[in-house]
């Protein structure tokens, strides 16, 4: 019993936090929804009062007649989607690799891969902005084997890609942290039952690995999808995705009612995810845990 | 100009917000009951001494990006012995969304004359301490009076801009005259359109002979709807107009007469920069420097006013930012700029001839957001 009272002790600091920088400013965020603004857009009579009676549930009302935010919403699910897709495509092999082959080299290989995250994001994105310009390297590349030019900046196409390259390392690393752990003997012992390269793969180390795509992807797709900067840095006119639709009410408008009630509603949608991946997880710690 | 936040401001701006999100809705919240609309405050006498609340040494200054000229800055940082903090801002709701939620102190800032005159209104701006900006004396006769700013107690005007069209000579020629050329299937993905709803909104008001300066419904559908069906052609929405046309892969942009200036002093073959104000008539405005209620250091944004306002410096300042100064010194400046073409320049006469829009109530400006963001969503 007190054991128990003693390990408890140790959910309190998690708990703060939670309270303080997550339940607390959800409060008030659910209250700006509900509150009006004055005339230059400033949140006033954030609860109402009291708080369910008097508020102006007619912020939540409009979202519901809103189908201006229908494309912008899709366009999240794309973007992030793809970017996830091609994420986990250059993470696999890289993470395989260093884990597999890195040998001495696997810390500083790890540096290596964050090692982007140390330069400023803005700086990054400029560099992104020269490299694809319609005059830039890659253009230029391509102008040398007789193709292009393409516009590969302000549209869709670049928004994947910045966010591919902004979340990267997040796939890279917990698939990096699920091969690293694979016993190597159980690869061996695929080989060794005769199954082929790529039978073992599938049948050994895939499976093995499943819990780090999980979680590489949950890392990529949730932060990808509320993403705003990389649209608004290497898009174009048609790229409006879900989080500048939200940004744009807080620091465009001076809407911050609307702001918060469509925060809200990505909640449910995000929460989709979540539930997906920690039921997926879950399941797959029972089955390590019979076998 | 101003108007040219470069996207390294934006995301600075995005991430302040972001990151200071919940804070300020915290402090929002707490502070939404203290927090009244000053009475009308339009009729205050200038305070008679002024302070500084913080002595830190700092002045905070809040602007558009390329909007100063970074020489004076410094040149100032010397003279009174402060360091000046500078941060960007890409509209003037964003400007208003942060000075008014408390995350962070702002002494000096450079609203547009209408959102000055929303400032004002709500008490938002300290009255200025004349003592402390004597050179005051320069603005001229038609600006001391201002309908955004009776008694020009708030504010002393900084510069004058036109909205028009900038576009590269090699590339489209040299006679754009016409806001229907940002409609010129020739310019598919080369067009870049300012990220402003009243800048781009307006341009169908004017193709339309509608008056830019009202709120009515059906001309702002119909500009919506006009705006949606050009998106094919656009590259991007952007304010940053100085560096997209320098960067090459905007041929044409809509854009701010100075910064017209700007971008001749940046690319390499300025003679192929050019600038037109469209013949259907455009906008035209004033922008202020004023002073945010409850600055940390008063008596230095007021001397940095003053020094601003000092003929010599206006002059410097108008060499850099390519936008004249109102002020009765430096009227003959911009005329003799190297490089400057005679379509960038801007008169008090321009602001006479073209549209300057009346500050709009809150319910109208809705209105026009409502159209904008329905077009961004698209």
């Amino acid at each position: 019993m007190r054991r128990q009272r003693f390990w408890g002790l140790f959910l309190l600091p998690g708990g703060i936090w939670l309270l303080v920088f997550f339940l607390l400013p959800m409060a008030v965020v659910f209250g700006v929804s509900v509150g009006t603004v004055d005339e230059l857009g400033r949140p006033l009579e954030v609860f109402g009062v009291p708080p369910i009676v008097g508020a102006h549930w007619e912020n939540w009302e409009r979202v519901l007649d809103d189908d201006t935010i229908l494309r912008p919403i899709l366009r999240s699910f794309a973007y992030a989607g793809a970017s996830t897709l091609l994420s986990l495509a250059i993470a696999y092999p890289v993470a395989y690799t260093i884990a597999r082959y890195g040998g001495r080299w696997k810390a500083l290989l790890l540096i290596l891969v964050i090692l982007p995250f140390w330069v400023n994001y803005l700086v990054r994105t400029y560099a992104w902005l020269v490299l694809l310009g319609d005059d830039g390297f890659v253009n230029g590349a391509l102008d040398l084997a007789g193709l292009g030019p393409y516009q590969l900046t302000n549209r869709g196409l670049a928004v994947v890609m910045g966010l591919t390259y902004s979340f990267l390392p997040f796939m890279i690393l917990p698939i990096y942290a699920s091969i690293d752990r694979i016993d190597p003997r159980l690869i061996e012992a695929g080989k060794d039952l005769y199954g082929t390269a790529a039978a073992t793969f599938r049948h050994v180390t895939l499976p093995l690995t499943q819990q780090g795509i999980l979680a590489g992807c949950v890392l990529n797709f949730l932060p990808g999808f509320g993403d705003f900067i990389t649209a608004d840095l290497l898009g174009g006119p048609g790229v409006f995705m879900i989080g500048n639709v939200i940004q744009l009410q807080f620091l465009g408008e001076g809407e911050w009612p609307y702001g918060a009630v469509l925060t809200f509603m990505l909640i449910p949608l995000l929460m989709v995810v979540m539930v997906w991946y920690l039921r997926s997880s879950a399941r797959a710690a029972r089955q390590v845990g019979r076998a | 100009m101003t108007r040219s936040q470069t996207r390294a401001q934006s995301r600075r701006t995005f991430l302040g917000g972001a990151g200071a999100g919940a804070a300020s809705l915290w402090l929002a919240a707490c502070g939404s009951g203290s927090d009244e609309p000053a009475a009308q405050s339009t009729a205050a006498e200038p305070a008679a001494k002024s302070v500084n609340a913080v002595d830190d040494g700092k002045l905070l200054v809040f602007n558009w990006q390329d909007y100063i000229n970074p020489e004076l800055v410094k040149q100032f940082e010397k003279e009174h012995g402060v360091e000046v903090v500078y941060d960007f801002f890409d509209g003037m709701e964003a400007m208003i969304a942060k000075i008014t939620t408390g995350g962070q102190k702002y002494d000096v800032v450079f609203p547009v004359y209408d959102s000055a005159d929303r400032l004002v209104k709500q008490g938002l701006l300290e009255p200025l301490t004349f003592d402390n900006i004597p050179n005051r004396k320069y603005i001229p006769a038609e600006f001391q009076d201002p309908s955004y700013d009776p008694g020009s107690v708030h504010t002393v005007p900084y510069a004058i801009w036109t909205s028009g069209i900038l576009f590269r000579r090699d590339r489209v020629g040299d006679d754009l005259t016409s806001w229907n050329d940002l409609f010129d299937e020739r310019f598919r993905g080369k067009l870049g359109m300012l990220d402003n709803w009243q800048e781009s909104l307006g341009v169908v008001h004017f193709l339309n002979d509608w008056d830019a300066g009202a709120t009515d419904e059906a001309h702002i559908k119909a500009a919506r709807d006009k705006l949606i069906a050009q998106k094919p052609l656009v590259r991007d929405y952007s304010v940053d107009d100085i560096g997209n046309m320098t960067s090459g892969d905007f041929w044409v942009h809509h854009g701010w007469s100075g910064d017209g200036y700007q971008i001749k002093n940046k690319v390499k073959d300025p003679e192929n920069i050019g600038y037109v104000v469209p013949k259907e008539g455009s906008f035209a405005g004033t922008d202020t420097m004023a002073i945010v209620k409850g600055a940390p250091h008063k008596k230095t944004a007021e001397e940095f006013i003053n020094f601003m306002y000092d003929p010599a410096n206006s002059k410097a300042n108008i060499e850099y930012i390519g936008y004249p100064m109102i002020n009765t010194e430096t009227q003959d400046v911009f005329p003799t700029l190297e490089g400057a073409e005679a379509s960038m320049a801007v008169t008090t006469a321009d602001l006479a001839r073209l549209t300057v829009p009346p500050t709009l109530p809150r319910e109208e400006r809705r209105v026009w957001l409502k159209a904008w963001a329905e077009v961004k969503n698209s």
